[in-house]
């Protein structure tokens, strides 16, 4: 009897699962693979979405699948989705949205007002990727990616490339949600922009938007967001470039050295007057490219090893002094205060913190290969 | 009144032995009377023969069937004797025993005997001088020869199996068991067919308690004509379900194995099925080959077999609940390809994949009714056109033909539980389609719910499975060596 209780209280558990899902048939459902949310004058939401949709043609006999463009208007993001079942065949589907493009006028305003309808919808997965740009809508739609056919599925392929993927930022709506309750409310999200050269535009994903308490307040070019991932130990590959001055002498040309592995070991203390925010960093990198010969002894090594450390460190105080200045907590300092001191409550901390930051290089490579002459 | 009981002890011959009787004589004391009787219960049988003879002492009547019996033993070993010989003074114990050359002769104690003696194939002879009644055996009739059985070939290993004689069959099952502890009942079933089923065991392996309980349902059969051993499947049936919870086999290796386990094998006479009791789930996963040829390399076919399972039992229901409720769980690239797969199929997906497993049935069992040649021909032809033709018609897409073959071709894996897991792989698509994941999982609990209660002759169905006893069943999903298979399976191991 027993056992007929607890398999019965297992389908009725299942029973009450089912009241999330309906049926439908795949071939009845337009799929959004990209949304992007603008905010016009009069201060609405304005939605633009990429989709999906699959059709027989009677013209050729045979079955297709085509892009379509959807963009209603609404006082609220949800407002404005619901809106395009006036304009679709079949019900509107989100689960393929992979990202989601804010403009700088939302982000401005503030993500905290279209954020409730992204985490709570039963169909938008926490999954995508949420991205700011400082282009148009209509440019981002209509921009001729030929790397895929779905601008949301190219964001996808380019935010997970594998040497991106190592570069950390902020992409995903289930990291920013995490991040955005986290104490100091500051986070960087990823800045898409239309990069013209005069071979051809590319879509790319440069810099970072920075945001306090949901709002944008200022960007970060990709050089310093190399010492912003140093700093808060996020990253495991990238390029650092140096000159050769000490090396070799020569002042215009330049040498280069990847991060193999990087860990940054932080503290803070805080003595009643300052706050000192300890880093040590631990490098090891590899000689990738030099512009000159040199003799690779190890005595040059060494050489490389300080040339390496010095650049890092010059760029992460820049960068820390500069956030310093504009008063953002991009170091994670407040969070970092609320965890070893919980009960000292000191507003704006970056403003009286200070800096002490050690790097340990270690110049890897092959043993046998002495010389690059 | 429990059909009369003949215990074989040693013997091949089911005609020999102590005989247990159960009724009294309702012979008459006249030979004139008592054959006056036979003759009208034999009376419309075109092939029966009353061959009235003189001996030296008086007049004998031999019956005898001419289609079902030796004429030229019953002439050379019977007749001529009889008329030769000189009986005069001797009594019937000496006709029995020196005068008849026959190896097995009786005497018959009434008359339903002596009719199903007759109808046996046997002969009956008469005495004018004496009220006593012998019978002889004089069977004889065609039989097919040894062949390989069709349901069972092996790769490797013994080529042989059952007849739908049961004399061959009992001697094939002897050769493999040579021991005095194998034990041989005969319980003669059906009041109209009369037919002999040979319940076979080894004393002392085989549980008391499953020995006497077979027993008991077989003697309380009371079907009528017992023409085939599936009367004796339903009967030892205990609950109503598509999987069959007493086994089969045509291989006498095979049965020979089940018995040194300690299981019991019964065989029917006119079939070459032997029936095993009991009979495991974990036992349709298997074939004999796993026995027979390397242990590793078969190891590794059994998981495909029980990969093949999952396949047919779950894929339909599991592509019919994705697709149909979670985009969210497919790939994008994959839910682009289906919805355009699916884009000029008109109507819902579960309507399609019923039709897809319909027409894939209705091929299977064409292929099955017709000649072998043909059949397999029409099969993969039928496949290849029926499955093409449909996506050209816009009745169902690429994908869904090809999750319907998966199924269905993994269902050939496993083919003693064929039928069952097709109808069980319904009822978890319709649990899918209405509820999604949730429903899929619903009809999966149930699936399983369902053979977890069901029993083979009071052993669980799952049987060692889902109990924290250590029994020496070591056949499970991989099996072990053959010499740490072999033991009584029913015994609790340390």
């Amino acid at each position: 009897m027993m056992k007929k209780i607890i398999l019965a209280l297992i389908i009725v558990v299942n029973l009450f699962l089912a009241g999330c899902f309906d049926y439908n048939d795949i071939n009845r459902v337009i799929f959004v693979t990209a949304a992007v949310v603008d905010i016009d004058d009069e201060g609405k939401y304005v939605l633009y979405t990429e989709a999906f949709h699959s059709f027989r043609s009677n013209q050729t006999n045979a079955e297709k699948g085509d892009k379509l463009f959807f963009r209603m208007e609404g006082l609220t993001l949800f407002d404005a989705a619901r809106d395009f079942n006036r304009q679709a065949a079949f019900k509107v589907d989100y689960t393929q949205m992979k990202a989601v493009i804010v403009t700088e006028r939302v982000a401005e305003k503030g993500l905290n007002y279209i954020v409730d309808i992204l985490e709570r919808g039963q169909e938008t997965i926490l999954r995508a990727h949420i991205i700011v740009t400082d282009e148009e809508p209509s440019t981002i739609l209509n921009f001729p990616i030929k790397q895929n056919e779905y601008i949301g599925l190219y964001l996808n392929e380019l935010m997970e490339n594998p040497f991106l993927v190592k570069m950390f930022r902020v992409d995903r709506l289930n990291q920013y949600l995490n991040q955005r309750y986290q104490a100091g409310h500051t986070h960087i999200l990823s800045n898409l922009s239309i990069e013209e050269n005069p071979v051809d535009a590319r879509m790319t994903v440069d810099g970072g938007a920075i945001f306090v308490n949901d709002k944008l307040v200022g960007k970060i070019e990709e050089g310093k967001m190399q010492a912003w991932r140093f700093l808060t130990n996020r990253v495991d590959r990238g390029l650092i470039i140096f000159p050769a001055t000490d090396i070799t002498g020569d002042e215009e040309l330049f040498m280069a050295v990847d991060t193999i592995h990087s860990s940054t070991k932080s503290d803070i203390e805080y003595d009643g007057n300052k706050i000192i925010l300890k880093k040590s960093m631990t490098l090891k990198t590899s000689l990738m490219e030099t512009q000159v010969p040199f003799v690779f002894n190890s005595e040059n090594a060494e050489k490389i090893q300080q040339a390496t450390e010095k650049v890092v460190k010059q760029n992460c105080e820049e960068l820390f002094n500069q956030m310093k200045e504009k008063n953002i907590d991009i170091f994670d300092i407040e969070a970092q205060l609320v965890r070893k001191y919980p009960n000292i409550e000191i507003q704006d901390p970056i403003t009286i913190t200070e800096l002490h930051l050690e790097i340990n290089n270690q110049l890897m490579g092959s043993p046998n290969v002495t010389s690059f002459k | 009144m429990p059909p009369d009981r003949i215990l074989f002890n040693g013997a091949t011959n089911n005609n020999i032995g102590v005989i247990i009787m159960g009724k009294r004589s309702l012979l008459h004391k006249k030979y004139e009377d008592n054959l006056k009787e036979i003759k009208k219960s034999l009376e419309n049988i075109f092939d029966i023969t009353f061959r009235t003879i003189e001996t030296d002492q008086g007049e004998a009547t031999v019956i005898f069937i001419d289609t079902m019996s030796d004429i030229q033993q019953i002439s050379e070993n019977i007749i001529k004797p009889l008329i030769k010989r000189e009986i005069k003074g001797e009594d019937l114990d000496y006709i029995k025993e020196k005068i008849l050359n026959i190896a097995i002769s009786e005497y018959v104690m009434n008359l339903q005997e002596l009719i199903l003696q007759v109808l046996s194939g046997n002969t009956v002879i008469l005495f004018s001088f004496d009220d006593r009644i012998i019978y002889c055996e004089t069977k004889s009739y065609s039989n097919r020869g040894i062949e390989e059985p069709p349901t069972e070939t092996v790769i490797k290993g013994p080529r042989e199996g059952f007849t739908e004689n049961i004399n061959d069959n009992i001697s094939l099952v002897r050769r493999r068991l040579r021991n005095q502890k194998l034990k041989l009942e005969n319980i003669n079933i059906g009041k109209g067919s009369n037919t002999n089923v040979i319940m076979v065991y080894l004393d002392g392996e085989a549980p008391s308690k499953l020995v006497n309980y077979i027993r008991k349902r077989l003697e309380d059969e009371e079907v009528e004509y017992l023409l085939d051993s599936n009367y004796i499947d339903e009967r030892l049936q205990e609950k109503r379900s598509v999987f069959d919870t007493i086994g089969y086999t045509e291989k006498p290796d095979i049965a020979v194995t089940l018995i040194t386990e300690g299981r019991v094998v019964i065989l029917v006479d006119n079939t070459p099925f032997a029936v095993t009791a009991p009979h495991f789930f974990i036992e349709d996963m298997t074939t004999p080959d796993d026995y027979y040829s390397n242990k590793y390399a078969q190891n590794y076919f059994r998981i495909v077999r029980w990969v093949g399972l999952l396949i047919a039992l779950l894929l339909p229901g599991l592509y019919l609940s994705i697709a149909t409720h979670h985009f969210k769980l497919i790939p994008t690239v994959f839910v682009f390809r289906l919805a355009v797969t699916r884009a000029g199929v008109p109507y819902p997906m579960i309507v399609e994949i019923f039709i897809m497993m319909f027409f894939f049935q209705v091929l299977r069992e064409a292929g099955i009714r017709l000649p072998q040649p043909i059949g397999s021909a029409l099969s993969i032809v039928g496949a290849l056109i029926l499955g093409d033709a449909a996506i050209g018609a816009g009745l169902a897409s690429e994908i869904t033909v090809l999750v319907v073959a998966l199924a269905s071709i993994s269902l050939f894996l496993i083919p003693k539980i064929y039928g069952a897991i097709v109808i069980w792989s319904n009822i978890i698509m319709i649990f899918g389609a209405v509820l999604g994941l949730p429903g899929f999982f619903i009809g999966f609990c149930i699936f399983v719910s369902h053979i977890a209660g069901l029993t083979s002759c009071g052993y669980p169905y799952l049987f060692p499975l889902g109990t924290f006893k250590n029994f020496n069943f070591k056949d499970l999903i991989l099996r072990a060596d053959l010499r740490d298979i072999s033991d009584n399976i029913f015994e609790e191991g340390e």
